[in-house]
């Protein structure tokens, strides 16, 4: 298993490598500002360190969806899967391994990010408990997203060849969500040309934070269940 | 069929049948090969030979069929028949990024056993650098460093896919004097693809003849060149040629000259072509195996 890990981690350098900028890009910035003797900002040092992890935070995802999306289509597309396919390894224990590896990943980037948040958290103006409830419910937000990010990736990942359109397909999955949401909620608002309020289901639409929950607790199970079984059935690598 | 007995055959097909889309890659290939018995397989491009290889290595799934490798189904346990073979396929996808050293580490991981003297025998045989990464390894070397993967966990089985294509005539020399060689001395079972007649000459003694998915002939290779002759008849001016004898596999006219491949021959089936109205004058003669594989595609080809 050692070994298996550390195959994922060496196919995945750049991937490792360009998603450590992604996550530490944002605080070298802050810092740049400091020694390069940029103005305070108006909150403080501290405030720009919580934005720079709140970016981050969001900006990481990306590499939560390179991660899903490259796990089983990026041995695919070099044919390194045929090598690992003809080595005596259960489809289980690769699909273990790529977990590991990705929930690694997902790990570094919470860990650093809201290790920041909570070592900072008093320096950022405003109530305590409306504050500390709004950034729960960011990085809630986030967390769900990756999640999309991850499963779709992975699912995609599972079926296709190319690590290039399960990404962007990851990537393109919560957009879809808000667009349909925006064309359903135009369509059955109160402003619908069709009319005003033409389903019950409207007033879920009136909640777009609840409904995007709603789609990612379920789209991105669904899509992890899906993409495993295919992977673990499938007799091709 | 889950398991069997040591003296079993080694590889075991019935039917296996393989269709990718509207096009059927193998058809029904019914095959047994005994441990010990080094096999060809041989065959035009596009015969199957691959896909075969491919399925017993259980990295393919079957259409329709069933195959065991020491007596397991290689579709409900592939993971334990790749324990026991050793497989060197036609093109190498080892991860490029791996140096030598790691290739070895990585597949002594996977295996329950690994002969680490054989390991390093072949290593300095093969005169490969530990260091060096895979990515700057020629095509020459690759394969040596895959038949090296391949025999150090001292498979039962090997497969070997078309495992010349690709080197030059020394490398090549090299191989199946100093590597086939020995491995086929040593009462392994080892199938060969190849359609390089001379090479699996060499090795083999057995054959089977792949074409169109299809297995034309299979059998003893010594035994199957003995019973196998080419007849050449000339032919009186303006006659053509009569029925030809039973087990002709292919047949050709040229001016007055008829040629005739002819499978399981016997003298009365030479005595049968002389006796032919309008045969002026006939002879035998032993094939190669270059000129009978020939012969049984051109023949399978004019559809005769």
């Amino acid at each position: 298993m050692n070994w298996l890990l550390w195959k994922d981690y060496r196919h995945n350098r750049v991937v490792v490598v360009a998603g450590l900028l992604l996550l530490l890009g944002p605080y070298a910035m802050v810092l740049f500002a400091i020694l390069a003797g940029f103005d305070e900002p108006r909150d403080g040092w501290a405030s720009a360190f919580v934005g720079a992890a709140a970016y981050s935070l969001f900006m990481s995802q990306l590499t939560v969806a390179v991660v899903g999306g490259n796990a089983i289509a990026g041995e695919r597309v070099d044919r390194s899967a045929e090598f690992l396919a003809s080595l005596p390894i259960t489809r289980e224990k690769i699909v273990a391994s790529k977990l590991l590896f990705a929930l690694a990943v997902v790990a570094a980037i919470w860990l650093v990010n809201t290790g920041v948040f909570w070592s900072l958290r008093a320096t950022i103006p405003g109530d305590p408990d409306f504050r500390e409830e709004k950034l729960a419910k960011i990085a809630a937000n986030i967390a769900l997203t990756g999640l999309v990010f991850f499963c779709v990736g992975w699912c995609l990942s599972s079926f296709l060849t190319s690590p290039t359109f399960s990404v962007a397909g990851a990537l393109v999955t919560p957009l879809l969500f808000v667009w349909t949401y925006m064309l359903v909620a135009y369509l059955i608002g109160e402003r619908s040309p069709l009319g005003p309020r033409m389903s019950p289901a409207a007033s879920l639409f009136d909640n777009f934070e609840l409904s995007y929950r709603i789609f990612c607790l379920t789209l991105a199970p669904l899509c992890f269940a899906i993409g495993t079984r295919h992977y673990l059935r499938r007799v091709e690598p | 069929m889950t398991t069997s007995a040591p003296s079993g055959p080694a590889i075991e097909c019935i039917g296996l049948t393989k269709r990718f889309g509207s096009t059927l890659a193998v058809s029904g290939l019914s095959l047994k090969i005994p441990r010990g018995c080094t096999f060809g397989l041989l065959g035009p491009n596009g015969a199957g030979k691959s896909t075969t290889i491919r399925m017993l290595m259980g990295m393919l799934s079957i259409t329709a069929g069933r195959a065991w490798v020491l007596g397991t189904n290689v579709q409900s346990d592939p993971t334990q028949v790749k324990q026991r073979v050793g497989y060197v396929p036609e093109t190498h996808h080892i991860y490029r990024w791996m140096r030598v050293r790691e290739v070895i580490g990585f597949c002594k991981a996977c295996f329950r056993r690994w002969n680490d003297q054989t390991c390093r025998e072949m290593l300095e045989l093969f005169g490969l650098d530990p260091e060096k990464k895979v990515k700057q390894l020629s095509k020459g070397t690759l394969t040596k460093l895959a038949l090296l993967v391949a025999v150090s966990h001292e498979p039962e089985v090997l497969l070997l896919d078309e495992p010349l294509s690709g080197l030059d005539p020394i490398a090549r020399e090299e191989f199946l004097d100093g590597v086939l060689r020995t491995i086929c001395d040593r009462g392994q079972t080892v199938l060969i693809s190849s359609h390089m007649l001379d090479d699996v000459r060499r090795l083999a003694d057995t054959v089977g003849i792949l074409y169109e998915g299809r297995l034309l002939l299979e059998g003893n290779l010594d035994a199957l060149l003995g019973s196998t002759k080419r007849i050449t008849a000339t032919l009186r001016d303006g006659c053509r040629p009569k029925e030809p004898p039973d087990g002709t596999v292919w047949q050709r006219l040229q001016g007055r000259e008829w040629t005739l491949t002819v499978r399981d021959f016997t003298a009365e089936k030479f005595q049968q072509v002389r006796a032919l109205e309008g045969v002026e004058h006939a002879s035998a003669a032993d094939l190669g195996l270059e000129e009978l594989f020939k012969d049984i595609i051109r023949g399978q080809r004019a559809g005769q």
